[in-house]
């Protein structure tokens, strides 16, 4: 693994790996998460990767990437605690497994970066058409939420839980706030991301496609850079009362989902232990949510407690019966408690520790699963899934007691099917 | 031991078949340099086979779902349940059934052979009794209520309901909660011993593994079944070649109407080969892929949004092919979609859409080879289909708009169903 300082708040980093037959690519813009700007800029990559000056027709730029035997290029933004990042990807075979041996990779790589800094603009806005297209994908997106009821109440949890703040905010932005945008806006938006976002070229492949990161270097080099951003996440504080909220809706299966909140963010040895105590909670089948709630009280069929380390956040989500919702909290509520009384047998620690520690040494042989992981960690030299499993494997019982124990209950939400008469 | 060598000289890829003396059929494609493993140990039985014929002829009819059922319980052995045996060794195990087949798999970076070793072991000891079926029972109850309010697999599965007469491929995977209820200890046995039978079942395996060592684990840890095979073969009943209906309508709670549209194909229960494959792959590509100007269409005037999509639906027995979206006017799609058909038999097919169709389809076929899960999944697609993989691509290669031409007539007014689940707000007819 390689890093090179490209500029200043633009770094790049290689992942050399002869194993893949693609290249794999992502150019990711980080900013702060703000209210006012989440929607317009989480538009961008969607606008900008749907078409360039170059190729200003979508279906013509699709035929192009289909001509580099099936190139992808796309767009996607996301939170990272408080902070927003908007992700360029770009995935194409390698040039030597192409029957005519054409340099597909570097073609491709010429096209995200034609993506990125010369989008198809009038007038320093963007088209109308391509705007209102995007804008009305992302809409239906937002709308269409509500069909997948697991992660539809994902969402409400967490918009319940960060009212108040950005990272309450979907990656989209609100409906009111897409609805606003237009050419003008976005591209003012298109300017300013350009000029403060820090910035991270990530290449997993083979090798560093013709001098990317000297172009890369070159097209920034005629933006006027501004102080780039501070980036920073504040945990969300405990205020000691649980906040409840149930919806009902036309559904034969009820959704039941139990927030929690810790001071704890980013990458150090308490997020592993935070880690491995989620995953004796509510992770593999060995878990005290799966043993217990699905297996021996067959009170439903997923029972699963995520963590988030960006903003320090978990997560316990299950499917159940109106009639067994509050069993069914009051279990989640008691092996909660069994962890932080330290109810933990050695078989289920090892358990835990052996099968984190196993995912993240099969994370390389993904290049999704690298860039990933890198992508979303924005200080300059994140820790490797080697090192972080590291921090794992030291995890004793007492560690884990004392992670259970920074966890406060924060929100209850449920759905809830309808009364019927 | 005789290891046949499968070779690609097109893509340069290989890799090893080994026929155990039980009929088992071993796949191993070796991933040098890589850090994990992916070993999937499956049969050749899935929700569609619902019925057979016993010793004496007889038509034995199964309760709807009871292969998902069985996948569940075979996790639990007398001494103790699968998981908490991975648990131990740290890789990530699960289970699926489709319409055709049921597999086990498990995924790890270290401890390959003692994971080979529980996966072996536990799929070829079934244990059920009255208690664990009736706690299952309760379990997959919850799995079908969540399926049930899932407007995405509704819609399909009311398309192929709508479709098919009789075609076991328009029951649900999961069943329902009547026909689990008839499930016993017994009859999952039955099952069992039918379908489980090592000659109907195959061990697919990616990753850095010395193949002659896999090879002399895999003799050393099965024993060839005690019971000869049984006759699996799937009684399908006779189909009519029209859908049963054109159109289905239900609705959920959805913000936006779903759709779901599918093509009726005249030579029912007969399991596509690799040209057919590959031929209707690219028509379908070339009828509304994300490059052709009836997706640029359908965008612009706001009748699909990035739900879009298509495939050619195809497994033991079965082929169709398939377009799913949401859009306020499906039958719209439908009709444009047909026009685009017209357009292709009057006109011919686009050369330069044809040829990137192409180029495209080989591009992400090889990177499929970059990860042992999609490695996996591809081998027992043609294993359990019944095609070369390799041929697949070689085909690929050679393929002239000519020869997909014909794959055109499957198309038309009469074999489109058009299934629609709408928000509760709209009013429609409940078919």
């Amino acid at each position: 693994m390689e890093y090179i300082k490209i500029a200043d708040g633009i770094n790049g980093l290689f992942i050399n790996n002869n194993r893949f037959s693609t290249t794999h690519i992502s150019v990711n813009l980080y900013l702060p998460l703000k209210k006012e700007s989440i929607a317009v800029n989480a538009l961008l990559p969607y606008v900008l990767s749907s078409c360039c000056a170059e190729y200003p027709d979508f279906s013509a730029l699709n035929l192009r990437l289909n001509e580099l035997y099936g190139a992808e290029v796309g767009g996607i933004a996301d939170k990272i605690g408080d902070v927003q990042v908007l992700r360029f990807l770009s995935f194409t075979v390698n040039n030597d497994l192409v029957p005519d041996k054409i340099k597909v990779v570097e073609q491709a790589c010429s096209l995200l970066l034609s993506m990125i800094f010369e989008p198809s603009v009038l007038n320093d806005a963007f088209l109308d058409a391509d705007v209102e297209r995007e804008k009305r994908l992302t809409l239906e997106k937002i709308e269409g939420l509500i069909n997948d009821k697991r992660s539809y109440a994902i969402n409400r949890i967490i918009s319940e839980m960060y009212a108040n703040e950005a990272f309450g905010e979907l990656k989209t932005g609100s409906t009111e706030a897409v609805e606003k945008i237009d050419g003008k806006m976005l591209y003012k938006a298109w300017k300013t991301v350009l000029s403060k976002a820090e910035v991270r070229v990530q290449v997993i492949g083979k090798e560093i496609p013709d001098n990317l990161f000297e172009r890369l270097a070159e097209r920034f080099s005629g933006v006027k850079r501004n102080a780039v951003d501070c980036l920073a996440t504040t945990p969300k504080a405990s205020t000691g009362e649980v906040n409840r909220v149930c919806e009902n809706m036309d559904v034969s299966q009820g959704k039941l989902v139990l927030g929690f909140t810790t001071k704890h963010t980013g990458d150090d040895r308490e997020t592993a232990f935070l880690a491995v105590f989620a995953d004796l909670f509510g992770g593999g089948p060995y878990s005290k949510l799966f043993t217990n709630v699905r297996e021996k009280m067959s009170l439903c069929y997923y029972c699963a407690a995520r963590p988030n380390r960006t903003k320090g956040y978990l997560l316990v989500d299950c499917g159940v019966e109106a009639q067994n919702a509050k069993k069914a909290e009051e279990e989640i509520l008691n092996q909660l408690k069994a962890l932080q009384n330290g109810e933990i047998t050695d078989d289920e620690l090892n358990a835990s520790v052996s099968s984190i520690k196993d995912s993240l040494y099969c994370l390389n042989d993904s290049q999704a699963a690298l860039d990933g992981w890198y992508g979303m960690r924005i200080n300059n030299k994140p820790i490797t899934p080697e090192e972080f499993a590291q921090l794992i494997d030291g995890a004793t019982k007492e560690d884990i007691v004392k992670a259970a124990n920074e966890y406060t209950l924060d929100t209850v939400y449920s759905i809830m099917p309808l009364e019927k008469e | 031991m005789s290891l046949k060598v499968v070779e690609s000289s097109l893509i340069k890829k290989k890799f090893n078949i080994y026929t155990h003396p039980s009929g088992l059929k071993v796949l191993l494609y070796p991933m040098k340099d890589f850090s994990s493993n992916y070993v999937l140990f499956g049969t050749k039985y899935g929700s569609v086979d619902t019925a057979f014929k016993d010793d004496n002829g007889n038509l034995v009819e199964l309760p709807e779902g009871i292969a998902h059922f069985l996948e569940h319980k075979l996790f639990e052995s007398e001494d103790g349940d699968a998981f908490a045996k991975y648990a131990k060794t740290g890789a990530y195990s699960n289970a699926y059934t489709s319409f055709d087949r049921t597999c086990y798999l498990f995924s790890c970076s270290n401890r390959f052979y003692d994971n080979l070793s529980i996966l072996l072991d536990f799929v070829r000891s079934p244990y059920f009794t009255a208690a664990t079926v009736e706690k299952e029972q309760g379990i997959i109850g919850q799995e079908i209520r969540m399926y049930d309010d899932m407007p995405s697999w509704r819609v399909m599965f009311n398309m192929l309901e709508a479709m098919f007469y009789s075609h076991p491929v328009r029951i649900d995977i999961a069943g329902t909660a009547q026909s689990i209820a008839k499930i016993s200890d017994k009859l999952l046995y039955d099952c069992y011993n039918r379908y489980y039978n090592l000659s109907n079942m195959f061990l697919i395996l990616a990753g850095d593994f010395n193949c002659d060592e896999v090879v002399d684990f895999v003799k050393d840890n099965l024993k060839p079944c005690d019971n000869p095979p049984k006759d699996i073969k799937t009684v399908i009943p006779d189909e009519p070649k029209t859908p049963l209906k054109n159109k289905v309508v239900c609705n959920l709670d959805v913000a936006k109407p779903l759709f779901c549209i599918g093509f009726k194909e005249k030579n029912i229960g007969a399991t596509p080969d690799a040209k057919r494959l590959v031929a209707m792959e690219i028509l379908l590509k070339m009828i509304a892929g994300t490059a052709t100007p009836l997706y640029k269409q359908l965008l612009d005037e706001g009748l699909i949004n990035e739900e879009f999509s298509l495939e050619y639906f195809t497994g033991r027995g079965f082929a169709l092919p398939m377009f799913e979206g949401e859009s306020d006017q499906p039958e719209k799609v439908l009709e444009l979609i047909l026009n685009q058909v017209e357009q292709y038999k009057q006109n011919g097919l686009d050369k330069t859409l044809f040829e990137a169709t192409k180029r495209e389809m080989y591009g992400k076929g090889i990177r499929r080879f970059d990860a042992a899960e999609s490695v996996c999944s591809m081998l027992c697609d043609s294993y359990v289909l019944g095609y070369d993989l390799f041929e697949y691509f070689d085909i690929l290669a050679e393929i002239k708009p000519e020869d997909i031409l014909d794959e055109l007539n499957v198309f038309s007014k009469e074999s489109a169903v058009l299934s629609i689940v709408n928000p509760r707000t709209v009013q429609g007819v409940e078919n």
